[in-house]
């Protein structure tokens, strides 16, 4: 396209002196043949010369003003990470219709942890609230986490279980939150979620078994 | 007037002697850099972090993408840039840092995917352009902003997110501008020059070819903004460089939080925007939603919570202390208590509980006890009004202070 025939540096380059050759020939001719010419070209020669001398000025300036630098730091996500306490928000999670009539949500989060379940026992909180229930094999941990909902005269509305299940991959981590719940159930569960949003929290309980 | 054209030509060119010299000197300066510094190239690196407000991390660039491919909602893709406008500028804390209450988040939402095309249809609202010309047109596009904490549908301040070219932004405690440069690229012609286009259509199309390209899941990666950004900082003045006079080339990077699902999208509660076609309330969910009061999180204990206290020849249960502490910080509780009393073990060995502690579970509030056991037994307690028991149980009141033989 025409548009796209824009003149390169190389070319600009080129142009400019051949230019600048032509000038110099035609004022050394003009010079040569007309002698009355000398003034003017020598008050061209002037001209020019500040010009250039202008040019190279600020072209040298130009250069002791850049430097190299850094500008900020950024966090690089680790893709692996040591298991310590993990701490994940799911926020407003939506839970979808399965075929069988239960309700799901699930999701990936690709970070790697160093999660063991068989070398120390673990607990899930959802919300900073415990799941009962909790088991934890190798790279999995499964919990229950049961809500009972009141209205506004202290009167029991209804209550969802809702099973928590997290599996440890070297790459990623794949969380599932089911429940077999009806519709409407499940729609109080969302206002619950849509309010207080869906933080999982594993951590090491100090509960010992000896007192 | 001969003597005086000639004086004036003296005084002029004794006038021009110092500028000369001077423009000599300036052109040998000029063949001392071609010589040995016209290779020197500078680079600078920008690093755009994400910035924290309210506890919760925002990134430069936030990205949902529900692709669909369950077939259980519509395909939908988000783009959120969260950056500060002239308008509201930050105000610096006294530690340096920037309040990022005043962040303003500008963003587009497609729903129902976008079609790869090379011809440009300006009948349709929207359009990404690609680099080679190629377009992707918009089914249905909205723009949001939000500021405040608050969102709005349409552009608060008419412009939209695809016609923007600068961000304010903040690195380190220093304010700076984030302007688009736009996509560069050559013809393989040394005569023909490269192209240049600035505009922020561009770096969208690429960060939508980027996502399809990616699995589903949430991740955090960084990307570089070089080919379609770059950064300056705020002078000491306050105003921002337009042009990059620092540096020969730069270098910008920036973490991007993405968030892929194979699932569609069926609520406006899972966009970014909390809006879905100018909808605060759209939905497919077939849930609906229910208010309520206030909610309790059921949890059990069982044997294993609880040990034992001797007192006057008998075993009486008590929760144990490390129960005790890691249960008292968590706030509405339904606390059920199951107790077989057939297989009550502690430290491996078998109890004979006789009954239930004064106190034996602190401050906790307990909303059921229930107690099993197979044999006919007594069991003495100091509150039955919570207890649950089969028929071989005998329940017997105590008294404090009060322990019967």
């Amino acid at each position: 396209m025409i548009s796209d025939l824009l003149i390169s540096d190389k070319m600009w380059e080129t142009l400019i002196i051949i230019v600048v050759i032509i000038a110099v020939a035609l004022l050394l001719v003009a010079m040569v043949k007309y002698p009355h010419a000398k003034t003017y070209v020598i008050v061209l020669f002037c001209i020019a010369w500040t010009f250039g001398g202008a040019y190279c000025g600020f072209t040298c300036i130009n250069y002791y003003q850049k430097e190299s630098s850094t500008i900020g730091t950024i966090e690089i996500h680790d893709p692996y990470e040591d298991f310590n306490v993990f701490e994940y928000n799911l926020g407003n999670i939506v839970f979808y219709p399965e075929a069988d009539g239960t309700y799901s949500y699930n999701t990936t989060y690709k970070v790697g942890y160093e999660f063991d379940g068989t070398d120390k026992s673990y607990e899930i909180l959802i919300n900073n609230t415990p799941c009962y229930n909790t088991i934890s094999t190798a790279g999995q941990i499964h919990g229950d986490f049961e809500l009972i909902f009141y209205d506004t005269e202290g009167k029991l509305i209804n209550s969802i279980d809702i099973d928590i299940s997290l599996i440890f991959y070297t790459s990623h981590i794949d969380m599932t939150v089911d429940t077999s719940a009806t519709a409407d159930t499940v729609g109080l569960m969302q206002e619950y979620v849509a309010i207080n949003g869906f933080e999982i929290r594993i951590i090491e309980p100090e509960i010992s078994v000896v007192v | 007037m001969a003597k005086e054209r000639s004086g004036l030509k003296i005084v002029l060119i004794l006038c021009y002697i110092p500028i000369f010299l001077a423009c000599f000197a300036l052109m040998l300066w000029y063949v001392y850099y071609l010589m040995f510094l016209s290779d020197d190239f500078f680079i600078s690196t920008a690093y755009l972090d994400e910035a924290t407000y309210s506890d919760e991390e925002k990134y430069f660039i936030e990205i949902n993408y529900f692709n669909n491919e369950k077939g259980n909602g519509v395909e939908a893709f988000e783009i959120k840039l969260n950056f500060y406008t002239d308008a509201h500028l930050p105000e610096q804390n006294e530690d340096g840092s920037y309040d990022t209450k005043t962040m303003y988040s500008s963003g587009f939402q497609s729903i129902g995917g976008l079609s790869y095309s090379f011809n440009e249809d300006t009948s349709l609202d929207a359009v990404f352009t690609g680099h080679d010309e190629h377009y992707y047109k918009i089914k249905d596009g909205y723009y949001y902003d939000t500021e405040m904490g608050a969102t709005s549908f349409g552009s608060l301040r008419g412009e939209k997110i695809t016609d923007r070219d600068k961000f304010i932004y903040d690195i380190n405690g220093e304010l700076c501008l984030v302007q688009t440069q736009g996509l560069t690229y050559t013809h393989n012609n040394a005569w023909v020059k490269q192209y240049t286009a600035h505009d922020v259509s561009y770096f969208l199309t690429s960060i939508y070819e980027t996502v399809k390209s990616l699995d589903s899941g949430e991740q955090i990666f960084v990307i570089d903004l070089s080919d379609y950004f770059f950064v300056t900082l705020q002078n000491e003045n306050g105003s921002f460089d337009t042009e990059n006079h620092t540096s020969d080339e730069q270098f910008l990077f920036t973490n991007i939080k993405v968030n892929i699902s194979d699932n569609g999208l069926i609520s406006s509660e899972q966009s970014m925007f909390g809006i879905v076609m100018n909808d605060a309330d759209w939905t497919l969910d077939n849930t609906g939603r229910e208010e309520y009061w206030q909610t309790k999180t059921t949890y059990y204990l069982d044997n294993e919570d609880l040990t034992v206290k001797y007192e006057d020849g008998g075993f009486y249960a008590t929760l144990k202390t490390s129960v005790v502490n890691y249960m008292s910080p968590f706030r509405n509780l339904n606390l059920i208590v199951n107790i077989d009393l057939d297989n009550f073990v502690v430290n491996g060995q078998k109890i004979e509980l006789r009954g239930l502690a004064e106190n034996a579970f602190s401050d906790l509030e307990i909303s059921e006890i229930n107690l099993t056991s197979t044999t006919q037994r007594d069991f003495y307690v100091y509150d039955a009004s919570n207890i649950d028991h089969d028929g071989n149980i005998n329940l017997i009141l105590l008294e404090s202070e009060e322990v019967s033989a």
